[in-house]
């Protein structure tokens, strides 16, 4: 098996959110939605257009979780002890 | 009823607060305790400068008029924002490691520190900005007039817009340009828009809740209402304009040089955009789901012909509820307010350090008289650049106040600022983008977006004729600007936004193909796209120069200010670990100074400013350059030996194959010598010894002698059988078997052979049986090798058979187009290690009939691969499921009936 690191793991995750996110907002799909419908007795494409924003800002939340996490391995953080690190937060 | 004086004395109050909220949190940070200011929660509200008045009244009028159009305003940036992890954070990374002070500076620096790039992206900045900000100043204007006069918004009042710009340029110069910092923070000011944020939020919630709750009365009951049928029901929503306008909103939240400022510049850890990752989508969400309520309730309650822009605040009104009504115009005021201060914040910057500082280092005069204090001119120059942004919008505003251009500005701006975007996301993945590449691709891109979407809002005014617009500038027709090449029929801005970003992209990328880049250029371009593999220090030893300590203090001094500038150098020194207080002028030094320079005037101006007093300076670029370039060629070098020795390996693996097979033939080949010789010494022998016979007695009697001669010929027959079969071998071996291939009838061939075998079969007391069979197989095949699979095969069954009452049956059938021929006997069956093993050479099932030993061995092998060359088979079909004790072998020869029988075979 693949022993991907948490950065990489992070970045895969990401990058499927945005392109499903962007897929399932593309008119196409939204015309397949857009009917007379209702849900819950809202229009469908209202409670479709709003559910998957809500679905990708939950999905967000998690990932971005996980990649704060102590430990989580950002294996590119900046080294300490560089010119900017001595920045004066004023 | 409010009156204008409760408006006017609530909204001053406001405005007090934001003053002190910005004094005290700008107060704390400068005291070192920056607490809530680093959170991310406020550095998150402090994005939502997104929201501004547009989408705070515009977004409602927006789904009065064109239903959910107004969501893709919000979901360009969440799907930016759900993206972080490539853009936003290689920006910020980007922004803190090289001091970036603008979107300008960016470009500029990405691409060798250009001054002209950063010029050109300031001038669009502030060209798509100023009628933006003129869009703020409208909409503070005319909600007041709304709220303070009983809805009467036909009075624009001037000089409220006028008072307006003085405040907010009093609070943007007194917060926005109070020092300049080696990093362009404003911890008063983003607190301020902080707070704004909420309160714009608050608002719109308030009055969406009460759309719901008090006005309809429950969130189905709103879509019940009347009006929702206008909102829900277009149906052109969904198509090229919802991804243009999703495209344009993304592209704004990274070009815009307020976001820009918020989320790069004021960006104080990577942690915070983590958070902002989703927060800031939580938080556009929320603003989201106000607009439609109010919209709905709005179109349902309030007259017809009433503004839709105004619902927001109207609604309320409508309803009696003036403290919500007050509430709403608090929430439009901040998103206006805070979207002006930032940009303002931004521009000035912009104008200060890529126009001003550039001019200023540029003519000695200018230069000299400044000599002493650049801090000042700087701080000087930002001030002005905000007073003149907001007298330019207040002008603008009065210009057009009573037309409705104003209206269709904030998509403009998006458009117009979009076009830096192929540039910037080019220069952060794109190692050969060029100085000239982004230089033509967005001044291309910029003018064609001015003659396409800007001028034809201008229609009437100056040259800008009607004429113009209808038949194109000088009756050329596919110059007209809203049908380019004769494009016409479709939405004014996806027009202008396809025609501008392919042209702004096509250039970028050609140009930057053609055009070499200078080793500044090549380095900086490394330096960003490897951001997170190569840590900036480096740069220092890239570029080898000296300079003075003394002239790089004064220097410093004069852009600093004297305590900041000895902090730095003190620093510095400790770090290099020297005993005096000026540390050594090594070109990592400069390299720091520059970097810091930068933070304060952007990166062009600094790299002017350190050139002009660093001494001899013996930039030996491309030795360095060299130096990035070999870390490529690492990585590149060992990637190419590791492919490389994987193929090896696989050569290695293959030859190993082959040298196995080899044997396998070679043992194989020795194998089939010795069964020949084994097969033609046993004829051999008996002629030799029947001969010898004849010979040494003449006088055996005729009988015997007619026996003798018989066998002789038996032999030799057998032995020219196998002769026969063995050159068989060879050719289908050799692959120059010739097969002749005819039409003919594969059930009258099979007929044939049973009968030429009725006449062995019954020397062998072996009955042949007809199962069904079919009357007619059109084949195209070689007719005699047909028979002479059929006949081995109908041989082989009645030679083996050892049953009491032995008997082969033979049946057809024809199915799919395949013609199957069937035999079948009753003998022992052949055991299943053997099912394989008799189709090979030399091998004869059943060793234990001695006495019938006829061939070689070699017929099966021979049938199948005849076979297998007419598109067929020869299979031995697995042990019939026939009752115990009746085992027999079935054979199967598979033949593909002639092509212009399938059809009907299919029938």
């Amino acid at each position: 098996m693949l022993n991907r690191s948490s950065s990489t793991k992070t970045r895969d995750a990401v990058a499927l959110l945005v392109l499903l996110g962007t897929f399932l907002v593309m008119p196409p799909i939204l015309a397949v939605v857009n009917q007379p419908t209702t849900v819950f007795s809202l229009p469908t494409i209202v409670v479709y257009v709003f559910a998957v924003w809500g679905a990708l800002i939950v999905c967000t939340r998690l990932v971005a979780l996980r990649a704060g996490r102590p430990g989580a391995g950002d294996d590119e953080r900046l080294p300490a002890g560089r010119p900017f690190a001595e920045r004066k937060d004023d | 009823m409010l009156s204008a004086d409760v408006v006017l004395a609530t909204a001053l109050a406001y405005v007090a607060l934001l003053f002190v909220v910005a004094f005290v949190s700008d107060r704390r940070a400068r005291s070192g305790r920056v607490g809530l200011a680093h959170s991310p929660l406020v550095y998150t509200l402090s994005i939502s400068v997104y929201c501004t008045s547009w989408t705070f009244y515009g977004a409602v009028g927006s789904a009065a008029r064109s239903g959910l159009e107004f969501v893709t305003i919000y979901l360009g940036p969440t799907l930016v924002f759900v993206g972080w992890w490539f853009v936003l954070r290689k920006l910020v990374r980007i922004g803190r490691v090289h001091r970036i002070s603008s979107v300008a500076d960016l470009v500029s620096s990405r691409y060798g520190k250009s001054t002209t790039l950063a010029v050109l992206v300031t001038v669009i900045a502030v060209i798509a900005s100023t009628p933006y900000i003129a869009l703020q100043l409208k909409a503070v204007t005319i909600s007041f007039s709304v709220v303070g006069s009983a809805g009467n918004e036909a009075v624009i009042d001037v000089s409220t817009a006028f008072w307006v710009a003085a405040g907010m340029a009093a609070f943007t110069i007194l917060f926005g340009t109070r020092n300049i910092d080696a990093n362009e923070r404003h911890h008063g000011v983003v607190a301020a828009i902080a707070l704004e944020a909420l309160v714009k939020l608050v608002a719109l919630l308030a009055v969406g809740a009460f759309a719901v709750y008090g006005v309809a009365g429950g969130l189905d009951a709103v879509f019940a209402m009347p009006g929702a049928q206008v909102v829900i029901d277009p149906d052109h929503v969904f198509g090229p304009r919802w991804m243009t306008m999703t495209f344009l909103a993304g592209a704004a939240i990274l070009c815009l040089p307020r976001q820009f400022q918020v989320t790069v510049v004021e960006n104080a850890d990577e942690g915070q955009l983590r958070t902002a990752s989703w927060l800031f989508p939580l938080y556009l969400f929320l603003m989201g789901c106000s607009i439609l309520p109010i919209a709905i309730a709005g179109l349902t309650l309030l007259p017809a012909g009433s503004n839709p822009d105004m619902f927001v605040l109207t609604l309320p009104m409508a309803q009696g509820q003036d403290a919500l009504a007050l509430l709403a115009f608090i929430g439009g005021f901040s998103s206006a307010t805070s979207m002006v201060i930032v940009a303002c914040i931004a521009l000035s910057i912009m104008v200060s350090n890529h126009i001003v500082i550039p001019v200023v280092l540029r003519l000695p005069v200018l230069s000299e008289a400044v000599s002493g204090d650049m801090k000042r001119l700087l701080l000087i120059s930002r001030r002005i650049s905000i007073a003149l942004l907001l007298l330019l919008g207040f002008g603008y505003f009065v210009a057009s106040a009573q037309s409705d251009a104003l209206a269709a500005m904030g998509l403009i701006a998006f458009a117009g600022v979009a076009q830096i975007l192929p540039a910037m996301v080019g220069g952060l993945y794109w190692r050969s983008a060029s100085k000239a590449g982004a230089a033509a691709g967005m001044f291309a891109g910029f003018v064609v977006w001015m003659y396409t979407l800007v001028l034809p809002n201008f229609e009437g005014v100056w040259f800008i004729t009607t004429g113009l617009m209808l038949d194109g500038p000088w009756g050329i027709g596919w110059l007209r600007p809203q049908a380019l090449f004769g494009v016409e029929g479709g939405d004014p801005l996806v027009h202008s936004v396809f025609w501008s970003m392919t042209v702004n992209v096509v250039l970028f990328v050609v140009v930057s193909l053609f055009r070499e880049q200078n080793t500044l250029e090549r380095l900086q371009g490394t330096l960003f796209v490897d951001v997170f593999r190569n840590p900036t220090e480096s740069e220092g030893r890239f570029i080898t120069r000296s300079a003075t300590v003394d002239d790089l203090y004064i220097m410093t001094q004069r852009i600093l200010g004297a305590d900041e500038a000895q902090r730095v150098f003190a620093e510095f020194a400790r770090r290099q670990g020297g005993a005096s207080d000026m540390p050594r002028p090594d070109a990592e030094f400069i390299a720091h100074l520059e970097r810091l320079l930068a933070g304060g005037i952007g990166a062009a101006s600094a790299r002017v400013m350190i050139s002009q007093v660093v001494t001899g300076e013996t930039i030996s670029l491309d030795e360095l350059i060299r130096l990035v370039d070999e870390t490529q060629q690492v990585i590149e070098y060992s990637q190419r030996l590791e492919a490389q020795s994987r193929e090896l390996q696989e050569t290695a693996k293959a030859l190993q194959d082959a040298n196995e097979r080899l044997r396998m033939l070679d043992a194989q080949k020795d194998d089939f010598l010795s069964q020949v010789s084994h097969e033609v010494r046993t004829p051999m022998a008996s002629i030799r010894s029947f001969s010898e016979i004849l010979l040494d007695n003449p006088d055996i009697d005729s009988e015997r002698a007619r026996k003798y001669l018989k066998i002789i010929q038996d032999e030799t027959l057998r032995l020219s059988r196998l002769l026969d079969e063995i050159l068989d071998v060879s050719h289908l071996d050799s692959g120059q078997f010739a097969l002749r291939l005819e039409d003919v009838d594969g059930a009258r061939i099979l007929e044939h052979a049973v009968e030429t075998c009725r006449g062995m079969a019954a020397a062998s007391g072996v009955a042949i049986d007809y199962g069904p069979c079919v009357d007619a197989a059109p084949v195209r095949v070689d007719g005699d090798r047909l028979a002479q699979i059929f006949m081995n095969v109908l041989s082989n069954a009645i030679k083996y058979n050892t049953s009491e009452t032995p008997t082969v049956t033979v049946s057809s059938r024809i199915d799919g187009g395949i013609y199957y021929a069937y035999v079948d006997d009753n003998g022992p069956g052949i055991p299943a290690e053997d099912r394989e093993r008799i189709f090979a050479k030399f091998a004869r099932g059943r060793e234990l009939t001695p006495g019938h030993r006829t061939g070689a061995g070699l017929g099966l092998s021979i049938s199948r691969s005849i076979a297998r060359m007419l598109g067929g088979d020869l299979e031995l079909l697995p042990e019939p499921g026939r009752g115990a004790g009746r085992g027999g072998a079935r054979f199967r020869i598979r033949l593909p009936l002639r092509a212009e029988n399938l059809a009907a075979a299919g029938d």
